[in-house]
């Protein structure tokens, strides 16, 4: 009886294996099929001759733009991510380690920022970047996602910076240096564990962003990847043209998928932290 | 030596802390202040009207309606969600079971993949020129019958179903279900697999020598030593739910019917589409609060247990 | 920020006491002095190299391209064109034209479907475009209460390229007023369009069928092609409006002539007249005998539109950009024409009434080469570029000499056009209630809508008209408010 159970949960498991993994096989080999092959076969790969085409992906990259959307989504993303690792991890040093009275307060403060839903915000960032005439630039998507990922970044260094030494510290500053050396030097790398947890857990949320980008961003030049690929689904009406979408689909999944196979333990990390602490 | 310290402090954490005030906490604060005005999106004026913008919510039928959705997408998809992803890291937590890493590998998958991403695949689904859904529907359909099990047939409604569009406003919340199930499940496996894993396995070996079934031993260790993370997963499911906003998007193609907004849907429609910045911030501020409201009262619910 | 090579001096000095005491942290100080000197310094250089990288970009796209794009000696027209059913190919190639004949000159044109939206962001963040071809889904009349647009009267009473007569001649009476405040007009209607039900001919023919004059013909029709199995109706369920003109072209015949404009600028008791709970009735008859196609309310236009040309359904009621916009897609032996709404008997309105839309095209007041603009458009509405469009694109333009080229499938409707002695805009003048559309779209959908497996209609006739009624006072209620209320100027 034992066994029998222990089979059927087995068969579940692989059941929901499959359900993951079938849609996402289907979507890759299906990119490299012509859209009347996709429509007439959905199910097929593409093992014939004229079925099987690499022209979604040069079609995608060059005519549909999406070279452009990649470079925009890469080059505001990994700006943002510089600038929230480099000012979180300041400001959960300065928190954690200067004894200022008042710090408990602006930690606070920082932490509050977690709750804030993006749709409050939107029709004030709008007005705020319009006046900054920031409006329609990624660098003005790129400083609200720092400003975004800010508190959470800054609660989970902080725990970091708050558990490591103090003699460290204390022996740096005997020796002279100065207390940016101390933060650039010697607990920055130390740090860097969480770090890369925390670069991790905002790339993944920056690169699939949209609602926020849907508000900044007008013109067709400057779209990001997820607002490109949402565009394309509303294009579908008048241009049938699926195998680009799914060829741009499959670019888009491309950065997080390598991401995930090879940091797979970050990233669970990265979620874990971001459920259990918020 | 003060003036120093306060100084350095400065250093740290002004500047980000700046940036964040400036681009996140201002734009909140103005949010909530806001949705007491009501500004028509051309003129450059805003102009105060007090509770105006929330007595028209308080008979807005579109409202009433896009909140109906967002508890339905919290309570639908956060209940399976929840159960299956107990039931799923329970079975990953026994070490006999074969392929486990590989289970927990790509059982996340789906999670990582943008909200566009996931609505872009399932439209795709549920589009009628394809067929796989009412192909599904239809195999069910014949196999129930070929069991005369009309009853059942008829009670699911699967004759209806198996003509429908799916996206149809009657049935397209009901739609959303599987997708989010599909997207999100992996999240909770993980995180209830985490929670496992501290549990102290001297409890286990105790309910063992105990001759506990497998039934009793869930109910009486793994579910109490799980309940700091399933404070975690609910409030996060309320979250998820509360939030949406990509998938309802991209799957009405950026042009949402009314039965079909959700409260973030709502607030983008008045506030950019319609030119009534005050009202759909007022609508975004009655999220936040229902949101955190929901939070508190699935906190301490799950406390008193 | 210190440079990397001096990083290795100051941790190496701390690592005696360190070490020696903290086992638990890993990496107590002294590790990355060890593995620092050349791999540290390394990292630390690529992640310099990378962050410059990425704010190269991030710089570059956002303001590099712009330079790149003002090529010495030209003028670039932006033009924001809806791509919809009227396609791409003609203005792209008019602007292609207007290039030859104007060197220096770009046209640079941005497509969408939703591009109304973009526009008005642009409008708002100061950085309009020259032209604006919006589609649908723009609040004109608030742009333009905003001092968004240009006055275009003055060129409209001049002549036009090579011709006699004032500019404003060319087009069809009637299409200008929709936005003509005093002497002043904002609109020009390049596109023409009316609406009217598209029939499968083969089919029509193989059962016996003609287009029906009557309301009686016309459900007698869909009865009998109900009976031989194939949907007689299908509808682009998704977006209301399509219904809506039915409904208000029923109207138009039912009531006399004059009361639909009064109704769409909500004056009281005329939604819950006796005249819009019959047409309510019409409508939601058509939907109980079940004459509509199974699934229609989800579909969306070009679903629904491809359902008809497929011949799963008969008839599918369109605007005149149907052959447009489903181009591409129609199969080469299909047969199709068009018939207006059926008259009613009894009816008290004018019989030849048309409800005649445009999508106009509009000059915004911040572009920086009006004339230039106003130029493009002039070219864009001589007659045999116009005819070019109609004959190319199977539409109609607001030039009524480029419509005689029409092809057959549109002579029936250029012929009722020809013939109509009046007309009617879809939405009511200067727009005073823009809510009133998706409120009356939201009533008619609980109209024709029955609960998953229910039998009864959401809105039974009466409480249709009752509803509307009430919504409609609610507005001008709150209409009569918002203009009494003082404003508190906001400095910009």
């Amino acid at each position: 009886m034992r066994k029998l159970l222990r089979t059927l949960v087995f068969l579940s498991l692989g059941f929901w294996f499959l359900l993951v993994v079938v849609p996402v096989v289907w979507l890759a080999y299906s990119s490299f099929k012509t859209t009347d092959a996709i429509f007439a076969s959905p199910w097929r790969p593409p093992l014939s001759r004229h079925e099987a085409t690499v022209e979604n992906y040069t079609h995608a990259w060059g005519k549909s733009h999406v070279s452009g959307y990649f470079v925009n989504s890469l080059a505001t993303v990994s700006s943002a991510l510089f600038g929230t690792l480099l000012l979180s991890a300041m400001a959960a040093y300065g928190l954690a380690r200067l004894r200022v009275r008042g710090r408990r307060a602006v930690y606070y403060a920082f932490v509050a920022g977690m709750i804030v839903p993006a749709a409050l915000t939107l029709a004030p960032l709008f007005e705020l970047l319009r006046s900054l005439h920031l409006l329609n630039s990624l660098t003005g998507l790129a400083l609200v996602y720092v400003a975004f990922s800010i508190p959470f970044s800054v609660l989970m260094l902080y725990g970091f910076f708050a558990s490591l030494p103090e003699e460290v510290r204390e022996a740096a500053v005997v020796d002279g240096a100065s207390e940016w050396q101390t933060f650039w030097h010697i607990f920055l790398p130390m740090a860097r564990p969480g770090l890369v947890t925390v670069a991790i857990f905002n790339f993944l949320g920056m690169w699939n962003e949209y609602l926020l980008a849907l508000v900044i961003l007008v013109d067709p030049e400057k779209q990001t990847l997820q607002l490109g690929i949402a565009n394309m689904v509303v294009d579908l009406g008048y241009r049938c043209d699926w195998g680009t979408l799914l060829a741009t689909m499959v670019l888009a999944m491309l950065p997080v998928l390598a991401i995930y196979a090879v940091l797979h333990k970050r990233v669970v990390e990265g979620m874990i932290m971001g459920a259990v602490k918020g | 030596m003060k003036r120093k310290k306060y100084r350095e402090f400065l250093l740290f954490v002004g500047p980000p802390f700046l940036v964040y005030a400036v681009f996140c906490l201002y734009p909140t604060l103005s949010g909530i202040l806001g949705a007491f005005t009501e500004w028509d999106g051309y003129s450059q004026t805003q102009r105060y009207t007090g509770l105006a913008n929330f007595r028209k919510l308080a008979s807005d039928e579109i409202f009433w309606g896009a909140l109906k959705n967002n508890l339905f997408l919290v309570a639908v998809p956060g209940v399976l969600t929840l159960v299956l992803g107990l039931y799923f890291a329970s079975a990953l937590r026994d070490e006999r079971t074969p392929g486990r890493s590989v289970f927990q590998f790509t059982y996340l998958f789906p999670n990582i993949l943008a909200g566009v991403v996931v609505a872009t695949l399932w439209w795709f689904v549920y589009s009628p020129s394809f067929g796989v859904v009412k192909g599904i529907l239809k195999t069910l359909h014949s196999a129930l019958e070929a069991a005369r099990l009309d009853a059942v047939t008829h009670w699911l409604g699967l004759k209806e179903l198996a003509g429908q569009a799916w996206l149809e406003p009657q049935y397209f919340m009901r739609a959303l279900v599987p997708m989010l199930v599909w997207a999100e499940t992996g999240f909770f496996v993980v995180l209830f697999l985490a929670g496992m894993q501290n549990i102290p396995r001297d409890l286990y070996e105790a309910a063992r020598l105990d001759g506990a079934s497998e039934w009793q031993v869930f109910r009486h260790v793994t579910w109490p030593g799980l309940s700091p993370i399933t404070v975690a997963a609910v409030t996060f499911a309320i979250i998820a739910g509360m939030k949406t906003f990509d998938c309802i998007w991209v799957m009405t193609q950026q042009h949402v019917p009314e039965r079909s907004h959700v409260l973030a849907t709502y607030v983008y429609q008045k506030a950019f589409t319609e030119a009534h910045m005050g009202y759909g911030t007022a609508v975004a501020l009655v999220l936040l609060i229902i949101t955190m409201g929901a939070i508190l009262l699935a906190q301490r619910g799950l406390a008193r247990e | 920020m210190r440079s990397p090579s001096s990083s290795a001096d100051v941790p190496r000095a701390s690592r005696p006491p360190s070490s020696s005491r903290s086992g638990s942290l890993p990496r107590a100080g002294g590790t990355p002095a060890v593995r620092s000197g050349h791999g540290y310094a390394r990292s630390s250089a690529l992640l310099f190299a990378l962050v410059f990288a990425s704010a190269a970009a991030l710089l570059y796209v956002d303001f590099g391209r712009k330079a790149e794009d003002t090529i010495p000696n030209s003028e670039v027209l932006d033009i924001m064109y809806f791509h919809g059913g009227y396609g791409v190919e003609f203005i792209e190639e008019a602007g292609r034209g207007f290039e030859a004949l104007h060197p220096g000159v770009r046209v640079n044109i941005w497509a969408s479907p939703r591009i109304s939206e973009k526009i008005r962001l642009r409008l708002l963040s100061g950085d309009p475009p020259d032209i604006a071809f919006p589609g649908w889904g723009l609040d004109v009349d608030r742009v333009i209460e905003a001092g968004f647009l240009y006055d275009l009267q003055p060129d409209l009473d001049k002549p036009s390229d090579g011709g006699t007569g004032p500019w404003e001649k060319d087009f069809y009476p009637g299409i200008l007023e929709q936005f003509r405040y005093g002497r002043r007009t904002y609109g020009l209607p390049f596109f023409y369009s009316t609406s009217a039900f598209w029939y499968n001919k083969d089919l029509f023919e193989k059962l016996g069928l003609k287009p029906p004059a009557t309301w009686e013909e016309f459900t007698a029709l869909c009865a009998r092609l109900k009976a031989a199995g194939v949907a007689p109706l299908t509808l682009q369920g998704r977006y209301m409006d399509y219904l809506g003109e039915i409904f208000l072209s029923l109207l138009d015949k039912t009531a006399e002539p004059g009361f639909v404009e009064s109704a769409n600028l909500l004056k009281p008791g005329s939604w819950s007249r006796p005249e819009v709970i019959e047409v309510a009735r019409r409508i939601q008859e058509l939907f109980r005998l079940e004459y509509f196609q199974k699934g229609c309310l989800g579909m969306s236009h070009t679903e629904a539109q491809m359902e008809f040309l497929q011949g799963r359904a008969a008839m599918v009621w369109c605007g005149t950009w149907f052959s447009s916009e489903m181009h591409d897609r129609i199969p080469k032996d299909f047969h199709y024409s068009c018939f207006g709404t059926p008259q009613v008997a009894g009816g008290k309105g004018d019989p030849t009434l048309l409800m005649v839309a445009s999508e106009y095209a509009y000059v915004c007041a911040g572009s920086k080469h009006p004339a230039l603009a106003v130029e493009f458009l002039k070219f864009l509405c001589r007659p045999q570029i116009a005819a070019k469009f109609v004959q190319g694109r199977e539409a109609l333009a607001g030039i009524r000499e480029a419509n005689e080229s029409a092809p057959d499938s549109l002579k029936p409707i250029v012929e009722l056009l020809r013939r109509a002695r009046s007309f009617r805009a879809p939405a009511a003048r200067g727009n005073p209630y823009p809510s009133w559309q998706s409120t009356f779209s939201s009533s008619l959908t609980d109209l024709v809508t029955r609960p998953a497996g229910g039998e009864k209609f959401l809105l039974t006739p009466e409480e249709f008209a009752g509803q509307l009624e009430s919504k409609a006072e609610e507005l001008r209620v709150e209409k009569a408010e918002k203009d009494r209320t003082t404003e508190l100027k906001i400095e910009n």
